[in-house]
């Protein structure tokens, strides 16, 4: 039997499900950098759908297969290689799937149970397990329960069930990794439109949430004006962000669940990069009133704000470290843009960069064992990591660099929030796109959205 | 309009200048410099019709990893220098500092920043009020020209002056 060819396969499928959303242009690539060896074999068996319609609202499966891929720890198997299409653990026989070296199984179904309301199950299935105790019990009685790791139903509308079809690739993950999910995660973007053809209008800047696979997007703020800089509140419930509205650039706070939003600071000059503390009371925002730019931390509520750091060098790109007492930021205070470490109690400051003469926009990863920075590289602006552990001083000491990202001009990263993966911005074929890569450089994939040019994406926290 | 009362502005300078070029060495017209030049003593040459010429100029570029004027700019920079003297009590202006996509959005909105303070710097240098100057970075947004190469690049270095109706 000739070898699935994943890489395919993917494309294939997601082009498919981008289908209904994206017009006809959408196209998706994924480039598996050094293959996927180890990538665990899956059957994602697509649901049992019962309702009024042909088919169901959502391709649970697709969505799930598509996830699990995406985070290059498994190897989804072609719906077309299925040696079957089991509706029960009992019809299934697997002996049969363990010689196709299938590990594991989800199966599920979708009832519509009355207009809008929807009952999902599914299971998670251990092929090898299912394989001993199938041979335990009597062909003619069969265990419903072999090889089963997990099984749950929900109940949800029609409009939820993308978010479940993440939440169950979530428990899937967490069940055969060890390690949380981050598929029911949101992914926040600047998206520029462009005028319509014939329109003597200017480009439109859009502030959009979309599903971590970068569906479903929805419309936070539309202006004429640039919006740049989003950061998710530590609850996930706020955006902070820049607008340019009137030629001057504020900082801005909008509440995700009823779009009310708030001024927080419209200083002259800079008004720039808001990174929420881990407390959500306060902001590290730029401002350059003073003619340079400068670190400042607002207090929300009062809008008092406290300045950082001084002098004429470049200071930018505030992140906060878990504690709340210390803040990684950009500085040219040595001539080139590098990564330092500024202490909130004593305004002391550590570099943390020395490999290149470019290093920009730090962030610490969740484990707090990485940054992930812009590195400038031969070829051009790459996204990397660099190992680094924290003294009991809570000084971060930096270790080896891996770059991550190869094209010519990759920006902005940020990471998943179980550090599993970094969403950043880059180009392909001409057009701003953003693109993820796995934190062992693995697996990079980018996304391009049919219309728009997106720019600075930013993962939320988990929501659930 | 704000052309108009530039002119107008000119031919007061006119007059005043040629008052000043025959008494060359031995300034004596105080109370005329004065109240042409209300108190300033920047020197300024004469420019008469180039001004308007010059002031057709509203963007000037920048090097890579640069915010210093160049040189051919000057002209260009002194001819607005004079018109918002000359109208200190309407003209406002507003400097938008553009970088090229390459690097950090944040960083980028710094360097904007660099070149149109660049440009106020200059302008105050020249006698013009920094009350008059309004300096916003728009860093790698907005480029003037799509594209990825250098000769995008080159388009988008700049700062861009917006005249701003009061």
């Amino acid at each position: 039997m000739k070898k699935p060819s994943y890489p395919f396969y993917i494309v294939i499928l997601l082009t498919a499900l981008l289908g209904g959303y994206h017009t006809a242009h959408a196209s998706l690539t994924i480039e598996i950098t050094q293959g996927v060896d180890g990538a665990v074999p899956i059957a994602i068996v697509p649901f049992q759908w019962e309702g009024k319609d042909l088919l169901p609202p959502q391709s649970i499966s697709d969505i799930i297969a598509s996830n699990l891929y995406r985070s290059g720890r498994f190897s989804p198997l072609p719906e077309r290689q299925l040696p079957m299409r089991p509706g029960r653990v009992q019809d299934i026989n697997y002996a049969q799937w363990q010689r196709q070296g299938i590990e594991y199984i989800v199966m599920g179904s979708i009832t519509e149970r009355r207009r809008g309301r929807y009952t999902v199950s599914f299971q998670l299935l251990d092929v090898l397990r299912g394989e001993t105790e199938q041979r335990q019990t009597h062909a003619d009685n069969p265990d419903p329960l072999a090889g089963e790791i997990m099984a749950v139903q929900y109940t949800v509308r029609e409009a939820e069930l993308r978010t479940l079809a993440h939440q169950i690739s979530d428990r899937v993950y967490e069940a055969l990794t060890g390690e949380r999910g981050a598929f029911a995660t949101r992914i926040a973007y600047v998206a520029i439109v462009p005028p319509k053809p014939g329109s003597n209008g200017g480009e439109r800047y859009r502030l959009q949430v979309a599903d971590s696979d970068l569906h479903d997007p929805q419309v936070v703020l539309d202006s004429p004006f640039p919006i740049t800089s989003p950061a998710w509140s530590p609850d996930g419930t706020h955006l902070a962000y820049v607008s340019f509205e009137g030629h001057r650039s504020g900082i801005y706070v909008s509440n995700l669940k009823d779009s009310s939003r708030e001024l927080i600071t419209q200083y002259p000059r800079i008004n720039g990069a808001p990174a929420w503390s881990p407390d959500g009371k306060k902001l590290a925002v730029v401002l350059s009133k003073d003619g340079s730019p400068d670190i400042y931390v607002v207090d929300i509520k009062s809008k008092k704000i406290k300045k950082v750091t001084k002098g004429r060098a470049i200071d930018t790109e505030p992140s906060w470290l878990p504690d709340g007492r210390s803040l990684l930021i950009t500085s040219n205070r040595g001539g080139k843009p590098q990564i330092y470490q500024l202490s909130l109690d004593t305004g002391a400051l550590h570099r943390l960069t020395f490999v290149g003469n470019y290093n920009a926009r730090a962030s610490l990863s969740p484990r707090g064992d990485q940054i992930v920075f812009v590195h400038q590289t031969q070829k051009g602006f790459n996204i990397a990591v660099q190992d680094v552990t924290q003294g009991s001083d809570g000084v971060l000491t930096g270790r080896a660099v891996q770059t991550l990202t190869n094209a010519q001009f990759d920006e902005s990263p940020s990471f998943a929030p179980n550090g599993s993966m970094v969403v950043y911005a880059t180009w392909d074929n001409n057009r701003r796109v953003l693109g993820a890569v796995s934190v062992d450089g693995k697996v990079r994939l980018s996304l391009p959205a049919s219309g728009a040019e997106l720019k600075e994406p930013t993962w939320s926290p988990f929501l659930n | 309009m704000q052309m108009k009362s530039c002119l107008k502005g000119l031919s007061v300078m006119l007059v005043a200048f040629s008052m000043v070029a025959c008494t060359k060495g031995v300034i004596e017209e105080d109370d005329v410099l004065d109240e042409v030049y209300e108190g300033s003593l920047i020197e300024r040459p004469l420019m008469g019709a180039d001004q308007e010429r010059l002031m057709a100029t509203r963007i000037f570029y920048f090097d890579f990893d640069s915010s210093v004027i160049r040189p051919e700019d000057y002209a260009v920079l002194d001819a607005h220098a004079y018109y918002l003297i000359d109208n200190e009590e309407d003209a406002r202006v507003r400097l938008e500092g553009y970088t090229d996509e390459r690097g950090s959005p944040e960083y980028n909105m710094a360097l904007g920043e660099r070149r149109a303070q660049a440009v106020a710097d200059y302008l105050i240098a020249a006698g013009v009020e920094p009350e008059q100057i309004i300096v916003v970075s728009y860093g790698e947004e907005r480029p003037a020209v799509r594209g990825h190469d250098e000769s995008a690049y080159r388009m988008n270095r700049r700062v861009k002056l917006v005249y701003e109706t009061m």
